[in-house]
């Protein structure tokens, strides 16, 4: 063999030596980092759960370094990061693993609740749709409906209320028939939405189901007291004052129900009698507290509210309002007139008055 | 069967294939062509390098794990003690073991082609990887390419020289070593390939740059089967969305000009200083290089080392602005420092940290500026990385190609070119004299300027041309009619033209023949069969004085139109020419060296 192969031949052999001992040191070097990397994820972990996110985020960073493309690593980075409020910190590193693997649904909800959270609704659904249709290994079906709860209420609180019922429809028809919580739930996102004839029908479905269901008796009533059934309202929310015993919330609710089933002359199945007494009994009402209310303020519209009063209260007594019915309808007009007018110069009413500006409320909505 | 014997098994094949293939060329000729052997040579020294770059960078990260520990932010004591004492350690190594180890591997690889016949003794390139281990794992402020460039070309010499290659072979032997070296450090094979083009043999030519390419191509492969095919560091997706970003690049380019002559002049203002400090002080101060880094790195311990975990962090936006502009300046400080003291360790790594802060540092303060603006803080971190390459490392073309392979996108080539061209055009405006060249100065060796003589102007033959006035003459003239004009004109020697070819006769000639009573014939018939020699008017002057020989004056014509004389030079001309520049030089050379 001539000199010349000679030297290749022994630079060949070299080669082959050192490829040998380069794989053993790669080897161990590559086993070493992974160990490195387990453990500092593992005290990443641990402050995490400890509730300190500055200290999981330097060892998830820690750990990183030696386990670079571990996409679990980065995720949890993120969530410390999240926890520690670096949103922008944390997109950054949620939008690496976005490109990596756009299916992730993880991924996708974080970065969903981040955009959520910086107030862009627009990117935040497109996230939680694409969360919607990435694969879940666990239970995909329950954590599709959930993330289309959570979008719902997200829209709700973006102010996109309809967007929000499109999505509650689309969840609403996946919806297991027989679990009230759930069927509360998606109640309360459409009495939220302001689709109260599907929040009713969701709330009654649950209460099918669990007759004694809080939030479900509460949400009926709520929803029933907004759209000025106040018998339904008054039903419901007795019940969910006997479920609630300690809810002030949904005590006064019942209270101001109560005072509006009493006070509005315009409920069926009332005798003539009754209406007109109680057409009556809401003129003298309003005619105090606007009295009341012009010893707080001189606004002209209070004046000349009063004025009107005054010429109208001959016809508005119980008796001459029986005798002409057709009177009652201006009679209440002139006084929800008096109480909006009371509560934009002298502030919220309270008992009978509030009964009586909710009732103006449901009045207008109806006409 | 464990991966150590599968890797065994398949060393022990690639062995016996090699042995083989070298049998089978043995076999089919008499001897193997030093181009071909050149070229095998190549591989191996990439395959040979690869390895040695994996080792390498494998044996720092284990470094810097035992000797400042695992976590990113190294506590008290071992954030002091560990530069210090590797500081003391490599500079121990480096005067009284390894003392040929010393200095930056780029102009020990470029000395070595110039002066030194292509030799790099093997005890430099041992030295370079143990001293290099020790700083760079240590915490001090350097990286690991430039030596991984020493490396390979310190490999490559050695192989060179068993193989008793000849004399210019040798010479270029080294280059290839180096290619490969740095390809795999960056794991960029066309960045290895250009960079050693650019910036060590500074010319192209087909034989040098196949074997530069194959020993890089080699290099890289090994790198990747070993530690993968990503990058030193992530890079952040780029997507150019609107030209007017264009300027917000071009403000990062303004800023890494700037950036990159700070770091400059803090090195060649630093280096001389310590220099002159007595000799028995070089043993401690690394050491006292490193106390000081380690000092800073209590509080920011991201400049400590190559620091690409931090480059990473940076380009995804981990870092707000002030920890950006901090990082910048004491990594800068810090590098300083490290180099001027004689640490071991390139410049590379910490150009590449500088960049990432900076670029980063001005995207963040862009998209407070404009917070429309679609790119990410990172993707200028990117494009950041590159500017200052160009304005420090003064290889413009080498630094546009670096972002496009590590980035993969060939979108960023548009904010990459931009900045790059402004930093490097800052850079040189300011700082004349590259570092590299100032650097090989300070270690005492004359490198050739590759910027200097890519920037150099020619000297063509136009330059000394003159108008053939009196010496041009037609075919059919007579003898008689010749002479009688050149004894006029008082010219020596008369062109004459056959279409493309041209031919000549001097006026002693000429008057030979009208005594000899051949006055009457035409100059066509008497013309000597030797032809002149032609020129081109932009044919670099050389050319000329190589083809001139005895010849008293040559044609020089259009290049459309052979048989169109457009000028002649003599070798007068020729003297006159080079003197005429060499004065321009002088003149152009003492109003550059106040800032030299």
């Amino acid at each position: 063999m001539s000199r010349e192969g000679l030297v290749l031949a022994a630079l060949g052999l070299a080669a082959g030596v050192l490829f040998i001992v380069t794989s053993a040191v790669v080897e161990r070097h590559h086993a070493s980092w992974e160990a490195m990397g387990k453990e500092w994820f593992a005290r990443g972990e641990a402050a995490l759960a400890a509730g300190r996110p500055e200290e999981a985020r330097e060892a998830l960073r820690t750990a990183l370094v030696y386990e670079r493309d571990n996409a679990r690593y980065y995720f949890r980075l993120a969530q410390a990061l999240v926890a520690e409020g670096r949103t922008v910190e944390a997109r950054s590193y949620l939008r690496g693993l976005e490109e990596r693997e756009p299916g992730n649904g993880p991924v996708q909800l974080e970065l969903a609740r981040l955009c959520a959270r910086a107030g862009d609704t627009a990117a935040a659904a497109g996230h939680y749709r694409a969360a919607i249709q990435a694969l879940w290994e666990d239970e995909p079906d329950e954590r599709r409906l959930q993330l289309r709860l959570e979008l719902a209420r997200m829209l709700v609180e973006q102010g996109a209320p309809v967007e929000a019922q499109s999505e509650l429809i689309a969840a609403a028809a996946r919806l297991p028939a027989e679990d009230a919580a759930l069927q509360a739930r998606v109640g309360e996102l459409f009495r939220r939405a302001g689709d109260s004839s599907r929040a009713l029908d969701h709330f009654r479905a649950a209460l099918r189901t669990r007759p004694d269901l809080a939030p479900a008796l509460l949400g009926a009533g709520r929803t029933a007291y907004a759209r000025g059934e106040w018998r339904r309202a008054v039903t419901y929310l007795r019940r969910a004052v006997r479920a609630l015993p300690g809810d002030s919330f949904a005590a006064e609710m019942l209270e101001t129900a109560e005072a509006a089933l009493a006070a509005d002359p315009f409920l069926d199945r009332l005798t003539p009698a009754e209406r007109s007494r109680r057409a009556a009994r809401a003129f003298q009402q309003s005619r105090a507290r606007l009295e009341a209310c012009r010893a707080e303020s001189t606004a002209p519209d209070l004046e000349t509210l009063a004025g009107r009063l005054e010429s109208r209260a001959p016809d508005a007594t119980a008796r001459a309002l029986q005798r002409n019915p057709d009177r009652l309808e201006p009679t209440m007009e002139l006084v929800f007139a008096a109480q909006r007018a009371a509560a934009a110069r002298c502030g919220a009413p309270e008992g009978a008055d509030r009964a009586l500006l909710l009732l103006a409320d449901s009045h207008e909505a109806e006409s | 069967m464990s991966t150590v014997e599968a890797a065994r098994a398949r060393a022990e094949r690639l062995v016996v294939a090699a042995a083989a293939a070298v049998e089978r060329l043995r076999l089919a000729g008499p001897h193997i062509g030093e181009d071909q052997l050149f070229l095998l040579l190549a591989v191996v020294i990439g395959v040979l390098a690869g390895l040695l770059v994996v080792c390498f960078r494998v044996a720092i990260e284990a470094s810097r794990v035992a000797l400042l520990g695992s976590s990113l932010a190294p506590g008290l004591p071992r954030v002091i003690l560990a530069p210090v004492l590797t500081g003391l350690a490599a500079a121990a190594l480096l005067r009284w073991v390894f003392p040929l180890a010393r200095g930056s591997g780029i102009n020990q690889t470029k000395a070595a082609l110039y002066i030194y016949d292509g030799r790099i003794p093997p005890q430099a390139v041992v030295g370079k990887f143990l001293s290099c281990v020790l700083s760079i794992g240590g915490g001090h402020s350097l990286g690991p390419e430039d030596p991984s460039l020493q490396i390979g070309a310190g490999l490559a010499s050695s192989a060179g020289r068993a193989l008793r290659l000849s004399r210019d072979r040798l010479r270029l032997v080294a280059p290839v070593g180096a290619a490969a070296g740095i390809a795999a450090a960056f794991n960029t094979p066309i960045t290895g390939v250009l960079f050693v083009i650019e910036e060590v043999i500074g010319r192209w030519s087909a034989g040098i740059l196949g074997s530069v390419i194959l020993s890089a191509v080699s290099a890289v492969i090994v790198e990747r089967w070993f530690l993968g095919a990503e990058p030193l560091f992530r890079v952040p997706e780029y997507e150019l969305r609107h030209p007017a970003e264009l300027l917000a690049y071009a403000a990062l380019g303004i800023a890494g000009g700037v950036a990159s002559i700070l770091f400059v002049k803090w090195i060649t203002f630093l280096r001389p200083k310590v220099q002159k400090l007595p000799p028995r002080s070089r043993l401690f101060q690394p050491a006292l290089a490193g106390l000081l880094i380690g000092v800073v790195g209590l509080g920011f311990p991201q400049i400590m080392g190559a620091g690409y975990e931090h480059v990473d962090l940076a380009l995804h936006e981990q870092y707000g602005l002030s920890l950006l502009l901090a990082l910048a300046v004491l990594k800068i400080l810090a590098t300083g420092l490290s180099h001027a003291s004689g640490t071991p360790g390139g410049l590379f790594a910490p150009t590449l940290f500088i960049g990432a802060m900076v670029g980063t540092a001005v995207g963040d303060a862009a998209h407070a500026l404009l917070p429309d603006l679609p790119a990410a803080e990172g993707a200028y971190g990117l494009v950041g990385m590159g500017a200052l390459f160009a304005g420090i490392l003064r290889a413009p073309m080498t630094s546009f190609f670096m972002m496009l392979e590590v980035s993969g996108n060939y979108s960023i080539i548009l904010p990459v070119m931009i900045s790059n061209t402004i930093a490097y055009l800052i850079s040189r405006s300011f700082q004349p004299v590259p570092l590299l060249d100032v650097v090989a100065r300070q270690e005492g060796l004359h490198l050739p300027s590759l910027e200097e003589e890519r920037e150099r102007d020619a000297v063509c033959v136009e330059d000394a041309m003159r108008p053939p006035r009196g010496t041009l003459f037609e075919a059919q003239m007579s003898v008689g009619a010749a002479f009688a004009e050149l004894r006029s004109s008082g010219q020596s020697f008369a062109l004459v033209g056959r279409g493309a070819d041209w031919g000549g006769l001097g006026r002693d000639h000429l008057q030979a023949l009208v005594e000899a009573g051949r006055g009457d014939e035409p100059l066509a018939d008497v013309l000597p069969e030797a032809l002149l020699p032609t020129l081109h008017a932009d044919q670099p002057l050389d050319e000329a004085l190589r083809r001139i020989h005895g010849w008293p004056l040559l044609p020089v014509v259009h290049r459309a139109d052979l048989g169109r004389l457009i000028g002649v030079v003599s070798l007068a001309d020729i003297v006159e020419a080079y003197r005429r520049e060499q004065v321009h030089a002088s003149v152009g050379g003492r109003a550059a060296s106040p800032t030299r």
